[in-house]
């Protein structure tokens, strides 16, 4: 395994008291390889990847662990964390216009990280970087290095931040919701874009979404949160024919659709949940058409069902399940 | 004058919006088209899509509808009257009762130091209700608001319960349309479809007719009649909704349907 996160939670200080956000999260990602964490608001979806980069907020508590490449992550000292989130991981954001320095060029906002540690000449790097710019799917570099961000859309933006972060040629991209911001045609180009670069360049790749389809089209396997646990897991393909949770059949049938229309819209009844709102036993369960007396009082763990693993009491036997 | 009995509810006619840019010491002015020669026609009991990206000009086009902009030049006719922006309290509160908003983004919109219910009463007072609270429990209750929330600041609602009293809000006016601009992109996915329903319900009981703003064509197919589809600041396509998404005639409508992402299809 490249990424091995074992039973990881997370709880933040909000006022006096702490609030589970993380309730139990394990999962694995091995090299070359991706996978798609999707959950609605407040799933615990992205405190997982700050986790993973151990970039949560001052007086968060996490126990479990977070292994890259065998060594834990919580472990590791100041000098051996600045060189794995530099080296190890890419990341890549929501809206790049927050990430990248607004009154500096992109070509000294692409170098300027590289500067720090890479040795050969400026010259060099910035050859470097210009066949990145080609790579993410820029036209003419050399221009876009001249170029300030206002000066570029938000896609080409997108595509400058993508090249940022695989500057350091990172074995794990951490991507949290990287076409939301982005028109509906933009969307489709940067997926595209990623998908290839993780097939050329072998690389692991970690996609937080709330998309479902997306993440289907885009990643091998996908991984679905509900009030900070995963409460599902599959190959994409076979997640999307056949559900076995009834909260991802719930999130899979009330999208509308643009082949028809809907009388009335299929929905799962109130809200999402956080986990430190969660009730005892399943956290879906009072969102569930089909729990029963066990739903409210054990929580059900993640265990394989062939290709699915499942948390849910209704096991391989729920309806429409594998 | 035309008939008003007989005219579409809303027609907008040869709208265009032109914005100067520059004309600073060192830049020469420059003239940006947001708007270029649109026309279409609301007709009575139908939804109307307009389906964009940005720089499409479809919010320019709802900032005209509105009166927070003025158009460069075209006509705006609601019920056959020309409707011309006006600074006026009596003319703004008659377009109030015209056409209503709802943004996609409900937390900038609320108050926050004003409890749902107090806000929603004072809107009330404002268009002259009868019977103020009454109204406003019967609001809350169409857009499934507890009386539990509606004694609540707008900090302590889900950004799918301050949507709900957006809509609210708009209903408050009773006016003929509710313009929807992106107003359920940014809910989480089981939120997008209890909030489409009840969209829905409310029209049920009452003859509000919406416009809604959006990229999103599956929710454009499940809300609306007609569309018109725009690409830079132009109408590509138009025509029935079910019509112009299923078998799309102009090469950028098939590209934004193409967009979609599709499971059926991953990516290579």
């Amino acid at each position: 395994m490249l990424l091995d996160i074992r039973n990881l939670v997370v709880e933040l200080p909000v006022g006096r008291e702490l609030r589970r956000i993380v309730a139990d999260v394990s999962l694995g990602i091995r090299e070359g390889e991706s996978l798609a964490l999707v959950g609605e608001s407040g799933s615990g979806k992205s405190m997982t990847t700050k986790a993973i980069t151990r970039t949560l907020p001052d007086g968060a508590q996490v126990s479990g662990e977070v292994l890259f490449d065998g060594k834990l992550v919580g472990a590791m000292s100041k000098r051996e964390l600045e060189t794995y989130r530099r080296e190890q991981i890419g990341l890549i954001y929501q809206d790049p216009r927050a990430h990248i320095n607004p009154v500096r060029r992109i070509e000294d906002f692409l170098l300027e990280g590289l500067l720090l540690f890479d040795r050969r000449p400026r010259a060099e790097l910035r050859r470097v970087i210009s066949d990145l710019l080609a790579e993410v799917g820029i036209a003419d570099p050399d221009r876009c290095l001249k170029s300030y961000p206002h000066q570029l859309s938000g896609g080409m933006l997108q595509r400058v931040a993508i090249a940022a972060a695989l500057s350091t040629e990172p074995r794990l991209l951490l991507a949290d919701e990287p076409t939301t911001a982005l028109d509906v045609t933009t969307q489709a180009e940067v997926a595209q874009l990623l998908k290839q670069l993780q097939a050329r360049r072998g690389l692991a790749v970690l996609f937080i979404t709330h998309d479902l389809d997306l993440a289907a089209q885009i990643c091998d396997r996908t991984a679905v949160m509900y009030a900070g646990r995963i409460v599902e897991m599959q190959p994409s393909r076979t997640l999307y024919a056949s559900p076995a949770h009834p909260y991802t059949r719930g999130l899979l049938q009330s999208r509308p659709s643009v082949d028809r229309r809907y009388e009335r819209l299929p929905t799962l009844p109130g809200s999402p949940t956080p986990a430190y709102e969660a009730p005892a036993g399943c956290p879906f369960a009072p969102r569930c058409a089909d729990r029963m007396p066990v739903c409210s009082t054990y929580v059900p763990h993640l265990t394989r069902h062939g290709l699915a693993e499942l948390a849910c009491h209704l096991g391989a036997g729920a309806p429409g399940g594998n | 004058m035309l008939d008003s009995s007989s005219a579409a509810p809303l027609v907008v006619a040869g709208l265009r919006k032109t914005f100067a840019i520059g004309g600073g010491l060192l830049q020469p002015r420059r003239e940006i088209v947001a708007v270029n020669g649109v026309s279409f026609e609301v007709a009575a009991g139908r939804n109307f899509g307009i389906i964009g990206e940005s720089g499409s000009g479809k919010t320019t086009i709802a900032r005209i509808l509105l009166g927070l902009e003025s158009a460069t030049s075209g006509d705006v006719m609601f019920f056959g009257e020309r409707f011309a922006r006006s600074r006026r309290a009596t003319e703004r509160l008659a377009h109030a009762r015209r056409i209503q908003m709802v943004f996609q983004d409900p937390y900038s919109s609320l108050d926050p130091r004003q409890t749902i219910g107090d806000g929603l009463r004072e809107l009330l007072r404002l268009y002259d209700t009868e019977h103020v609270d009454h109204e406003c429990q019967q609001l809350l209750d169409k857009v499934g608001i507890s009386r539990a929330l509606a004694a609540a600041l707008p900090r302590r609602l889900s950004g799918g319960q301050r949507q709900r009293v957006a809509i609210a809000r708009a209903l408050a006016a009773k006016p003929r349309f509710i313009l929807l601009d992106e107003a359920v992109a940014s809910l989480d996915v089981s939120i997008q479809a209890q909030i489409l329903n009840m969209l829905a319900d409310i029209q049920k009981d009452s003859s509000v007719q919406y416009i809604l703003i959006s990229h999103n064509l599956a929710v454009v197919r499940q809300l609306t009649d007609d569309c018109i589809v725009m690409h830079r600041g132009a109408i590509v396509e138009r025509g029935a909704t079910e019509d112009v998404l299923a078998n799309p005639q102009h090469e950028y409508t098939a590209q934004l349907r193409n967009s979609i992402p599709n499971p059926e299809k991953p990516l290579q």
